[in-house]
Protein backbone atom coordinates (compact mmCIF):
# COMPACT_ATOMS: atom_id res chain seq x y z
CA UNK A 1 0.00 0.00 0.00
CA UNK A 2 1.53 3.32 -0.89
CA UNK A 3 2.11 5.56 2.04
CA UNK A 4 -0.12 8.65 0.87
CA UNK A 5 -3.29 5.59 0.44
CA UNK A 6 -2.19 3.86 4.49
CA UNK A 7 -2.57 7.68 5.13
CA UNK A 8 -5.54 8.09 3.93
CA UNK A 9 -7.13 4.73 5.65
CA UNK A 10 -5.66 5.94 8.88
CA UNK A 11 -7.23 9.21 8.39
CA UNK A 12 -10.37 7.80 7.58
CA UNK A 13 -10.38 5.01 10.51
CA UNK A 14 -10.18 8.51 12.70
CA UNK A 15 -13.04 10.04 11.29
CA UNK A 16 -14.90 6.94 11.95
CA UNK A 17 -13.83 6.27 15.60
CA UNK A 18 -14.72 9.96 16.24
CA UNK A 19 -18.36 9.50 14.88
CA UNK A 20 -19.01 5.94 16.12
CA UNK A 21 -18.13 7.51 19.54
CA UNK A 22 -20.07 10.49 18.79
CA UNK A 23 -23.41 7.95 18.17
CA UNK A 24 -22.22 6.07 21.17
CA UNK A 25 -21.92 8.54 23.71
CA UNK A 26 -25.14 10.46 23.15
CA UNK A 27 -25.74 11.76 26.61
CA UNK A 28 -22.07 13.27 26.69
CA UNK A 29 -22.89 14.65 23.24
CA UNK A 30 -26.00 16.33 24.60
CA UNK A 31 -24.12 17.48 27.80
CA UNK A 32 -21.33 19.21 25.39
CA UNK A 33 -24.20 21.33 23.64
CA UNK A 34 -25.98 22.25 26.81
CA UNK A 35 -22.78 23.58 28.56
CA UNK A 36 -22.00 25.37 25.30
CA UNK A 37 -25.46 26.69 25.90
CA UNK A 38 -25.05 27.70 29.27
CA UNK A 39 -21.71 29.63 28.86
CA UNK A 40 -23.06 31.63 26.13
CA UNK A 41 -25.73 33.04 27.85
CA UNK A 42 -24.05 33.20 31.07
CA UNK A 43 -21.43 35.14 29.59
CA UNK A 44 -24.13 37.06 27.39
CA UNK A 45 -25.81 38.19 30.40
CA UNK A 46 -22.53 39.20 32.06
CA UNK A 47 -22.05 41.66 29.70
CA UNK A 48 -26.28 42.80 29.42
CA UNK A 49 -25.20 43.71 33.25
CA UNK A 50 -22.67 46.28 32.36
CA UNK A 51 -24.80 48.07 29.25
CA UNK A 52 -27.48 51.08 30.35
CA UNK A 53 -31.30 49.91 29.59
CA UNK A 54 -32.83 50.62 26.62
CA UNK A 55 -29.53 49.88 24.31
CA UNK A 56 -29.90 45.82 24.85
CA UNK A 57 -31.24 45.47 21.14
CA UNK A 58 -28.00 47.01 19.45
CA UNK A 59 -25.76 45.87 21.84
CA UNK A 60 -26.89 42.20 22.15
CA UNK A 61 -26.20 41.51 18.18
CA UNK A 62 -22.26 42.69 19.14
CA UNK A 63 -22.84 40.77 22.27
CA UNK A 64 -24.13 37.42 20.91
CA UNK A 65 -21.72 37.14 18.01
CA UNK A 66 -18.54 38.03 19.25
CA UNK A 67 -19.65 35.50 22.09
CA UNK A 68 -20.21 32.77 19.58
CA UNK A 69 -17.23 33.11 17.71
CA UNK A 70 -15.24 33.43 20.86
CA UNK A 71 -17.23 30.08 22.27
CA UNK A 72 -16.36 28.24 18.22
CA UNK A 73 -12.34 28.86 19.59
CA UNK A 74 -13.05 27.78 23.17
CA UNK A 75 -14.50 25.27 22.53
CA UNK A 76 -12.19 23.52 19.48
CA UNK A 77 -9.37 24.45 21.30
CA UNK A 78 -10.68 22.53 25.15
CA UNK A 79 -12.47 19.73 23.31
CA UNK A 80 -9.12 18.79 21.58
CA UNK A 81 -6.53 19.23 24.18
CA UNK A 82 -8.91 18.25 27.00
CA UNK A 83 -8.74 14.90 25.39
CA UNK A 84 -5.47 14.13 26.02
CA UNK A 85 -6.49 13.11 29.29
CA UNK A 86 -8.41 10.33 28.29
CA UNK A 87 -6.17 9.24 25.41
CA UNK A 88 -3.39 8.83 28.65
CA UNK A 89 -5.66 7.61 30.88
CA UNK A 90 -6.99 4.85 28.26
CA UNK A 91 -3.62 4.04 27.59
CA UNK A 92 -4.30 3.83 23.94
CA UNK A 93 -0.97 6.84 23.35
CA UNK A 94 1.54 4.28 23.21
CA UNK A 95 -0.60 1.86 21.12
CA UNK A 96 -1.15 4.09 18.17
CA UNK A 97 2.72 4.71 17.87
CA UNK A 98 2.99 1.15 17.60
CA UNK A 99 0.87 1.50 15.16
CA UNK A 100 2.68 3.55 13.24
CA UNK A 101 0.02 6.03 13.88
CA UNK A 102 -0.01 9.32 14.69
CA UNK A 103 -1.30 9.84 18.20
CA UNK A 104 -1.84 13.48 17.40
CA UNK A 105 -3.81 12.66 14.31
CA UNK A 106 -5.95 10.70 17.09
CA UNK A 107 -6.49 13.79 19.19
CA UNK A 108 -7.15 16.29 16.68
CA UNK A 109 -10.32 13.75 15.18
CA UNK A 110 -11.86 15.60 18.08
CA UNK A 111 -12.64 18.77 15.73
CA UNK A 112 -15.64 16.65 14.15
CA UNK A 113 -16.87 16.15 17.93
CA UNK A 114 -16.65 19.88 18.63
CA UNK A 115 -17.48 21.12 14.71
CA UNK A 116 -21.15 19.48 15.27
CA UNK A 117 -21.54 20.22 19.22
CA UNK A 118 -20.85 24.10 17.75
CA UNK A 119 -23.11 23.75 14.75
CA UNK A 120 -26.36 22.54 16.78
CA UNK A 121 -25.73 24.78 19.53
CA UNK A 122 -25.24 28.17 17.92
CA UNK A 123 -28.35 28.32 16.07
CA UNK A 124 -30.43 26.62 19.25
CA UNK A 125 -29.67 29.52 20.97
CA UNK A 126 -29.61 32.10 18.30
CA UNK A 127 -33.02 31.48 18.12
CA UNK A 128 -33.04 31.72 22.12
CA UNK A 129 -31.29 34.80 22.22
CA UNK A 130 -33.55 36.39 20.05
CA UNK A 131 -36.86 35.94 21.82
CA UNK A 132 -34.97 36.41 24.83
CA UNK A 133 -33.71 40.30 23.65
CA UNK A 134 -35.76 40.65 20.47
CA UNK A 135 -32.23 41.85 18.79
CA UNK A 136 -31.94 41.06 15.10
CA UNK A 137 -28.98 38.55 15.56
CA UNK A 138 -30.63 35.61 13.29
CA UNK A 139 -30.98 38.16 10.14
CA UNK A 140 -27.22 37.51 8.78
CA UNK A 141 -26.42 39.64 5.21
CA UNK A 142 -24.46 37.08 3.68
CA UNK A 143 -24.27 33.04 5.41
CA UNK A 144 -21.75 32.41 2.81
CA UNK A 145 -18.90 34.81 3.79
CA UNK A 146 -20.29 34.21 7.35
CA UNK A 147 -19.81 30.37 7.48
CA UNK A 148 -16.00 30.71 5.70
CA UNK A 149 -14.89 33.13 8.39
CA UNK A 150 -16.28 30.01 11.27
CA UNK A 151 -14.73 27.58 9.22
CA UNK A 152 -11.61 29.08 9.08
CA UNK A 153 -11.61 30.08 12.86
CA UNK A 154 -12.15 26.40 13.62
CA UNK A 155 -8.74 25.36 11.08
CA UNK A 156 -6.87 28.35 13.30
CA UNK A 157 -7.87 26.65 16.93
CA UNK A 158 -7.78 23.05 15.92
CA UNK A 159 -3.79 23.72 14.37
CA UNK A 160 -3.02 26.30 17.97
CA UNK A 161 -5.07 23.16 19.42
CA UNK A 162 -2.48 19.97 18.30
CA UNK A 163 0.43 22.86 19.11
CA UNK A 164 -0.94 22.88 22.90
CA UNK A 165 -1.53 19.00 22.91
CA UNK A 166 2.36 18.92 22.34
CA UNK A 167 3.28 21.51 24.86
CA UNK A 168 1.14 19.55 27.31
CA UNK A 169 2.58 16.03 26.77
CA UNK A 170 6.32 17.58 26.99
CA UNK A 171 5.50 19.78 30.09
CA UNK A 172 2.36 17.53 31.88
CA UNK A 173 0.03 20.31 32.49
CA UNK A 174 -3.60 20.02 31.14
CA UNK A 175 -3.41 21.48 27.81
CA UNK A 176 -6.76 23.84 28.54
CA UNK A 177 -4.54 25.23 31.40
CA UNK A 178 -1.97 26.18 29.16
CA UNK A 179 -4.63 28.10 26.94
CA UNK A 180 -3.93 31.75 28.99
CA UNK A 181 -4.31 33.51 26.09
CA UNK A 182 -7.81 32.27 25.04
CA UNK A 183 -9.79 35.34 27.27
CA UNK A 184 -7.54 37.84 25.34
CA UNK A 185 -8.64 36.93 21.90
CA UNK A 186 -11.86 38.38 22.80
CA UNK A 187 -10.27 41.57 22.28
CA UNK A 188 -6.81 41.45 20.87
CA UNK A 189 -7.95 38.71 18.63
CA UNK A 190 -10.56 40.86 16.62
CA UNK A 191 -13.29 38.53 17.81
CA UNK A 192 -15.28 40.77 19.78
CA UNK A 193 -14.54 43.76 18.25
CA UNK A 194 -14.25 44.54 14.78
CA UNK A 195 -10.13 45.77 13.84
CA UNK A 196 -11.71 49.19 12.20
CA UNK A 197 -13.32 49.88 16.01
CA UNK A 198 -9.94 49.17 18.28
CA UNK A 199 -7.73 51.81 19.71
CA UNK A 200 -4.43 52.13 17.62
CA UNK A 201 -2.34 50.20 19.57
CA UNK A 202 -4.84 47.28 20.40
CA UNK A 203 -5.23 46.85 16.61
CA UNK A 204 -1.51 46.57 15.73
CA UNK A 205 -1.10 43.57 18.55
CA UNK A 206 -4.26 42.22 16.46
CA UNK A 207 -2.66 42.62 13.16
CA UNK A 208 -0.66 39.70 14.20
CA UNK A 209 -3.23 37.48 15.78
CA UNK A 210 -4.78 34.70 13.31
CA UNK A 211 -8.63 35.14 14.89
CA UNK A 212 -8.88 38.59 13.77
CA UNK A 213 -8.88 37.74 10.10
CA UNK A 214 -11.88 34.81 9.94
CA UNK A 215 -13.10 37.20 12.85
CA UNK A 216 -13.01 39.86 10.11
CA UNK A 217 -14.73 37.77 7.48
CA UNK A 218 -17.36 36.18 9.49
CA UNK A 219 -18.32 39.88 10.57
CA UNK A 220 -18.59 41.09 7.21
CA UNK A 221 -20.93 38.33 6.34
CA UNK A 222 -22.85 38.46 9.30
CA UNK A 223 -23.59 42.30 9.88
CA UNK A 224 -22.19 43.23 6.41
CA UNK A 225 -19.32 45.49 8.49
CA UNK A 226 -16.19 45.81 5.44
CA UNK A 227 -13.14 44.40 6.73
CA UNK A 228 -10.45 46.82 7.71
CA UNK A 229 -8.31 45.07 4.65
CA UNK A 230 -11.32 45.10 2.28
CA UNK A 231 -12.28 41.53 1.65
CA UNK A 232 -9.58 39.91 -0.53
CA UNK A 233 -7.02 41.45 1.67
CA UNK A 234 -8.26 39.73 4.56
CA UNK A 235 -8.56 36.84 2.79
CA UNK A 236 -4.63 36.69 1.60
CA UNK A 237 -3.34 37.49 4.79
CA UNK A 238 -5.88 34.85 6.59
CA UNK A 239 -4.53 32.30 3.84
CA UNK A 240 -1.10 33.09 4.51
CA UNK A 241 -1.54 32.69 8.33
CA UNK A 242 -3.33 29.38 7.96
CA UNK A 243 0.00 28.15 5.77
CA UNK A 244 2.39 29.52 8.29
CA UNK A 245 0.08 27.85 11.60
CA UNK A 246 -0.11 24.85 9.58
CA UNK A 247 3.98 24.36 8.69
CA UNK A 248 4.66 25.65 12.47
CA UNK A 249 2.23 22.41 13.58
CA UNK A 250 3.61 19.76 11.71
CA UNK A 251 6.73 20.93 12.84
CA UNK A 252 5.74 20.89 16.69
CA UNK A 253 4.01 17.73 15.70
CA UNK A 254 7.12 16.32 14.55
CA UNK A 255 9.72 17.10 17.34
CA UNK A 256 6.85 15.96 20.04
CA UNK A 257 6.78 12.44 18.86
CA UNK A 258 10.31 12.18 18.28
CA UNK A 259 10.95 13.35 22.01
CA UNK A 260 8.26 11.16 23.32
CA UNK A 261 9.87 8.28 21.05
CA UNK A 262 12.87 9.04 23.09
CA UNK A 263 11.47 9.30 26.27
CA UNK A 264 8.36 7.80 26.81
CA UNK A 265 4.56 9.13 27.21
CA UNK A 266 4.21 10.93 30.81
CA UNK A 267 1.37 11.59 32.83
CA UNK A 268 -0.60 14.62 32.35
CA UNK A 269 -2.07 16.88 35.29
CA UNK A 270 -3.45 15.18 38.30
CA UNK A 271 -2.04 11.82 36.77
CA UNK B 1 -12.70 1.07 62.60
CA UNK B 2 -14.83 3.67 63.77
CA UNK B 3 -16.28 5.94 60.91
CA UNK B 4 -13.95 9.15 62.47
CA UNK B 5 -10.98 7.10 62.44
CA UNK B 6 -11.65 6.09 58.31
CA UNK B 7 -12.36 9.90 57.66
CA UNK B 8 -8.76 11.16 59.47
CA UNK B 9 -6.90 8.21 57.78
CA UNK B 10 -8.20 9.02 54.21
CA UNK B 11 -8.33 13.18 54.70
CA UNK B 12 -4.78 12.50 55.73
CA UNK B 13 -3.90 10.38 52.46
CA UNK B 14 -5.60 12.37 50.36
CA UNK B 15 -4.01 15.35 51.60
CA UNK B 16 -0.74 13.82 51.20
CA UNK B 17 -1.63 12.43 47.32
CA UNK B 18 -2.67 15.95 46.21
CA UNK B 19 0.52 17.94 47.86
CA UNK B 20 2.44 15.27 45.69
CA UNK B 21 0.35 15.99 42.60
CA UNK B 22 1.34 19.91 43.32
CA UNK B 23 4.57 19.58 43.81
CA UNK B 24 5.06 17.60 40.77
CA UNK B 25 2.80 20.31 38.96
CA UNK B 26 4.24 23.44 39.85
CA UNK B 27 2.75 25.18 36.63
CA UNK B 28 -0.37 23.79 37.11
CA UNK B 29 -0.58 25.10 40.49
CA UNK B 30 0.19 28.59 39.04
CA UNK B 31 -2.43 28.39 36.37
CA UNK B 32 -4.65 27.68 39.27
CA UNK B 33 -3.58 31.46 40.68
CA UNK B 34 -4.00 33.10 37.04
CA UNK B 35 -7.58 31.71 36.18
CA UNK B 36 -9.14 33.99 38.71
CA UNK B 37 -7.62 37.14 36.90
CA UNK B 38 -8.25 35.92 33.52
CA UNK B 39 -11.83 35.38 34.03
CA UNK B 40 -12.42 38.84 35.87
CA UNK B 41 -10.23 40.41 32.69
CA UNK B 42 -12.77 38.71 30.68
CA UNK B 43 -15.72 39.63 31.87
CA UNK B 44 -14.76 43.38 32.48
CA UNK B 45 -12.74 43.93 29.27
CA UNK B 46 -16.23 42.64 27.60
CA UNK B 47 -18.40 44.40 29.86
CA UNK B 48 -16.78 47.94 29.55
CA UNK B 49 -16.29 47.57 25.63
CA UNK B 50 -20.21 47.82 25.80
CA UNK B 51 -20.94 49.40 28.24
CA UNK B 52 -19.50 50.40 32.10
CA UNK B 53 -18.58 49.99 35.65
CA UNK B 54 -21.37 51.85 37.20
CA UNK B 55 -24.34 50.32 35.24
CA UNK B 56 -22.85 47.19 36.70
CA UNK B 57 -22.80 48.27 40.15
CA UNK B 58 -26.15 49.59 40.10
CA UNK B 59 -27.73 46.41 37.93
CA UNK B 60 -25.84 43.71 40.18
CA UNK B 61 -26.37 46.10 43.69
CA UNK B 62 -22.45 46.47 44.09
CA UNK B 63 -20.58 48.91 46.20
CA UNK B 64 -17.16 48.31 44.40
CA UNK B 65 -17.69 46.86 41.14
CA UNK B 66 -14.29 45.67 40.36
CA UNK B 67 -14.18 44.27 43.63
CA UNK B 68 -16.54 42.24 43.70
CA UNK B 69 -15.99 41.11 39.75
CA UNK B 70 -12.54 39.62 41.05
CA UNK B 71 -14.15 38.19 44.06
CA UNK B 72 -16.82 36.72 42.39
CA UNK B 73 -14.51 35.43 39.77
CA UNK B 74 -12.45 33.71 42.79
CA UNK B 75 -15.72 32.29 43.83
CA UNK B 76 -16.74 30.90 40.23
CA UNK B 77 -12.99 29.46 39.84
CA UNK B 78 -13.56 27.34 43.29
CA UNK B 79 -16.60 26.38 42.41
CA UNK B 80 -16.24 24.81 39.33
CA UNK B 81 -13.12 23.36 40.46
CA UNK B 82 -15.08 21.08 43.40
CA UNK B 83 -17.77 20.39 41.07
CA UNK B 84 -15.62 19.31 38.23
CA UNK B 85 -12.92 17.82 40.50
CA UNK B 86 -15.54 15.90 42.29
CA UNK B 87 -17.69 14.58 39.68
CA UNK B 88 -14.52 13.54 37.69
CA UNK B 89 -12.27 12.06 40.37
CA UNK B 90 -14.96 8.79 39.79
CA UNK B 91 -14.79 9.11 36.31
CA UNK B 92 -11.04 8.97 36.16
CA UNK B 93 -10.93 6.09 38.77
CA UNK B 94 -12.91 4.07 36.30
CA UNK B 95 -10.49 5.24 33.40
CA UNK B 96 -7.54 4.11 35.38
CA UNK B 97 -9.08 1.00 36.22
CA UNK B 98 -8.40 1.05 40.21
CA UNK B 99 -12.38 1.21 41.35
CA UNK B 100 -12.59 -2.33 42.08
CA UNK B 101 -9.43 -1.99 44.35
CA UNK B 102 -11.27 1.19 46.00
CA UNK B 103 -14.48 -0.86 46.62
CA UNK B 104 -12.48 -3.99 47.82
CA UNK B 105 -10.85 -1.74 50.19
CA UNK B 106 -11.70 -1.64 53.91
CA UNK B 107 -13.30 1.95 53.52
CA UNK B 108 -14.82 1.50 50.48
CA UNK B 109 -16.01 3.70 47.62
CA UNK B 110 -18.43 5.90 49.88
CA UNK B 111 -15.99 7.04 52.38
CA UNK B 112 -13.04 7.20 49.62
CA UNK B 113 -14.67 9.45 47.91
CA UNK B 114 -17.17 11.97 50.58
CA UNK B 115 -13.80 12.22 53.38
CA UNK B 116 -11.58 12.38 50.22
CA UNK B 117 -12.97 15.13 47.57
CA UNK B 118 -13.14 17.53 50.69
CA UNK B 119 -9.18 17.93 50.58
CA UNK B 120 -8.29 18.79 47.05
CA UNK B 121 -11.72 20.94 46.99
CA UNK B 122 -10.34 23.28 50.06
CA UNK B 123 -7.06 23.70 48.73
CA UNK B 124 -8.13 24.34 45.31
CA UNK B 125 -10.81 26.68 46.80
CA UNK B 126 -7.93 28.25 49.15
CA UNK B 127 -5.61 28.69 46.14
CA UNK B 128 -7.76 30.73 44.12
CA UNK B 129 -9.57 33.08 46.76
CA UNK B 130 -5.66 33.67 48.10
CA UNK B 131 -5.26 34.48 44.08
CA UNK B 132 -7.83 37.14 44.95
CA UNK B 133 -6.23 38.60 48.08
CA UNK B 134 -3.99 41.36 46.78
CA UNK B 135 -6.78 43.28 44.92
CA UNK B 136 -8.90 43.08 47.48
CA UNK B 137 -6.29 44.01 49.56
CA UNK B 138 -5.47 46.79 47.10
CA UNK B 139 -8.77 48.35 46.13
CA UNK B 140 -10.40 47.86 50.13
CA UNK B 141 -7.39 48.11 52.55
CA UNK B 142 -6.92 45.32 55.09
CA UNK B 143 -10.51 45.21 55.70
CA UNK B 144 -10.66 43.72 51.81
CA UNK B 145 -8.54 40.54 53.39
CA UNK B 146 -10.77 40.08 56.02
CA UNK B 147 -13.33 39.84 53.15
CA UNK B 148 -11.91 37.09 51.04
CA UNK B 149 -11.63 34.92 54.44
CA UNK B 150 -15.07 35.20 54.82
CA UNK B 151 -15.80 34.56 51.29
CA UNK B 152 -13.23 31.70 51.53
CA UNK B 153 -14.84 30.35 55.23
CA UNK B 154 -18.50 30.24 53.15
CA UNK B 155 -17.07 28.57 49.91
CA UNK B 156 -15.82 25.78 52.71
CA UNK B 157 -19.31 25.63 53.92
CA UNK B 158 -20.59 25.34 50.67
CA UNK B 159 -17.95 22.92 49.68
CA UNK B 160 -19.54 20.07 51.22
CA UNK B 161 -23.17 20.42 49.76
CA UNK B 162 -21.83 20.73 46.20
CA UNK B 163 -19.51 17.83 47.15
CA UNK B 164 -22.63 15.74 46.99
CA UNK B 165 -24.42 16.96 44.71
CA UNK B 166 -21.32 16.28 42.07
CA UNK B 167 -20.36 12.60 43.63
CA UNK B 168 -23.82 11.60 42.87
CA UNK B 169 -23.96 13.11 39.24
CA UNK B 170 -20.29 11.60 38.88
CA UNK B 171 -20.97 7.96 40.25
CA UNK B 172 -24.17 8.14 37.25
CA UNK B 173 -21.31 7.88 35.09
CA UNK B 174 -20.57 4.13 36.54
CA UNK B 175 -23.73 3.10 36.06
CA UNK B 176 -24.54 4.50 32.69
CA UNK B 177 -22.64 3.39 29.60
CA UNK B 178 -21.02 7.10 28.77
CA UNK B 179 -17.99 8.80 29.36
CA UNK B 180 -19.18 11.81 30.89
CA UNK B 181 -22.57 13.94 31.02
CA UNK B 182 -21.97 15.78 33.82
CA UNK B 183 -19.95 18.86 33.09
CA UNK B 184 -22.98 21.15 32.22
CA UNK B 185 -23.30 21.14 36.02
CA UNK B 186 -20.55 23.99 36.68
CA UNK B 187 -21.85 26.21 34.46
CA UNK B 188 -25.32 25.69 35.43
CA UNK B 189 -25.36 26.44 39.17
CA UNK B 190 -23.05 29.54 37.81
CA UNK B 191 -25.81 30.37 35.63
CA UNK B 192 -28.72 30.36 38.10
CA UNK B 193 -26.11 31.88 41.26
CA UNK B 194 -26.14 35.15 38.84
CA UNK B 195 -22.14 35.32 39.79
CA UNK B 196 -21.79 38.57 37.31
CA UNK B 197 -25.62 39.74 36.81
CA UNK B 198 -28.67 40.05 38.84
CA UNK B 199 -30.58 36.82 38.91
CA UNK B 200 -33.58 39.07 37.79
CA UNK B 201 -32.21 38.54 34.24
CA UNK B 202 -33.07 35.30 34.55
CA UNK B 203 -36.42 33.27 33.45
CA UNK B 204 -38.34 32.89 36.52
CA UNK B 205 -37.95 29.28 36.76
CA UNK B 206 -34.12 29.60 36.70
CA UNK B 207 -34.55 32.00 40.23
CA UNK B 208 -36.64 29.54 41.77
CA UNK B 209 -34.54 26.69 40.83
CA UNK B 210 -31.22 29.23 42.20
CA UNK B 211 -32.80 28.80 45.93
CA UNK B 212 -31.58 25.25 45.88
CA UNK B 213 -28.21 26.04 44.38
CA UNK B 214 -25.01 26.46 47.66
CA UNK B 215 -23.14 28.80 45.13
CA UNK B 216 -25.85 31.70 44.92
CA UNK B 217 -25.54 32.16 48.51
CA UNK B 218 -21.85 32.27 48.73
CA UNK B 219 -22.22 35.04 45.64
CA UNK B 220 -24.95 36.16 47.47
CA UNK B 221 -22.61 37.09 50.45
CA UNK B 222 -19.64 38.46 47.69
CA UNK B 223 -22.24 40.91 46.97
CA UNK B 224 -23.34 42.18 50.75
CA UNK B 225 -19.49 42.36 50.94
CA UNK B 226 -18.44 44.51 48.49
CA UNK B 227 -21.26 47.08 49.57
CA UNK B 228 -20.80 47.19 53.32
CA UNK B 229 -17.56 48.37 55.18
CA UNK B 230 -18.61 45.99 58.27
CA UNK B 231 -21.26 43.70 56.71
CA UNK B 232 -25.17 43.30 58.09
CA UNK B 233 -24.21 40.04 60.45
CA UNK B 234 -27.80 38.93 60.56
CA UNK B 235 -27.67 38.39 56.87
CA UNK B 236 -24.45 36.78 56.45
CA UNK B 237 -25.70 34.21 59.53
CA UNK B 238 -28.81 33.51 57.11
CA UNK B 239 -26.93 32.48 54.07
CA UNK B 240 -24.42 30.48 57.03
CA UNK B 241 -27.71 28.85 58.65
CA UNK B 242 -29.00 27.94 54.98
CA UNK B 243 -25.74 26.49 53.84
CA UNK B 244 -25.36 24.30 56.96
CA UNK B 245 -28.92 23.01 56.27
CA UNK B 246 -27.85 22.23 52.79
CA UNK B 247 -24.68 20.65 53.77
CA UNK B 248 -27.08 18.17 55.89
CA UNK B 249 -29.88 17.80 53.57
CA UNK B 250 -28.19 16.95 50.48
CA UNK B 251 -25.19 14.29 52.02
CA UNK B 252 -28.21 13.01 53.54
CA UNK B 253 -29.23 12.27 50.04
CA UNK B 254 -25.77 11.95 48.39
CA UNK B 255 -24.28 9.34 50.75
CA UNK B 256 -27.25 6.59 50.38
CA UNK B 257 -26.95 7.46 46.83
CA UNK B 258 -23.91 6.45 46.29
CA UNK B 259 -24.13 3.27 48.48
CA UNK B 260 -27.22 2.07 46.36
CA UNK B 261 -24.61 3.35 42.54
CA UNK B 262 -21.82 1.25 44.67
CA UNK B 263 -24.12 -1.47 45.42
CA UNK B 264 -25.31 -1.73 41.71
CA UNK B 265 -21.48 -1.93 40.43
CA UNK B 266 -20.95 -4.35 42.56
CA UNK B 267 -23.93 -6.87 41.33
CA UNK B 268 -23.51 -5.28 37.53
CA UNK B 269 -20.01 -4.30 37.14
CA UNK B 270 -18.94 -0.84 36.38
CA UNK B 271 -20.32 0.12 32.45
CA UNK B 272 -17.40 1.50 30.07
Amino acid sequence: MSGSTAYLRKALAIVWLHLVRLHRYKLGFMNMILTDMIWYILLALGALAFSPAGSHSVTAVIIFWGIVMWSIMNNTIWLIVGWVRFVLAWRIFEDHILHNTNPILLISGRIITSTIVTATAVPVIAIAFYFLTGAPIIFVKNIGLMALGIVLLIIYAALYSMMLVCLSLRLRIPGAMLDITNIAMFVIGGLGVPLAWMAPIIRNIAFFIPYTYAAEIARAGIAGIEPYFGLTGTLSIGGIYMAIMLLTTIVVIKYSIDYIRRHGVKGVGMM
Amino acid sequence: MSELRYAKMIVKAEFYAYMCWLKNNKLFAFMTLAWPYLMAAFILGLGTALGSLSVFASKVGVGDPIFYIVLASGVLVSSINVVDYSAWTLIDLKWLGVLPYIMASPPGLRRVTMYGLIIPAMISSAISLTAVAPVAVFTEGPLGLVKVVVVLGLVYLATIPLIGIAVIAGSLSLIFKEESFVSFLSPLMLLVSGVYYPITFLPKILQVFSYIVPVTYVVEAAKILSVYGVPPFDKLFWIIGVLVAMSISYNLIAYPGLRSVEKNVRKHGIST
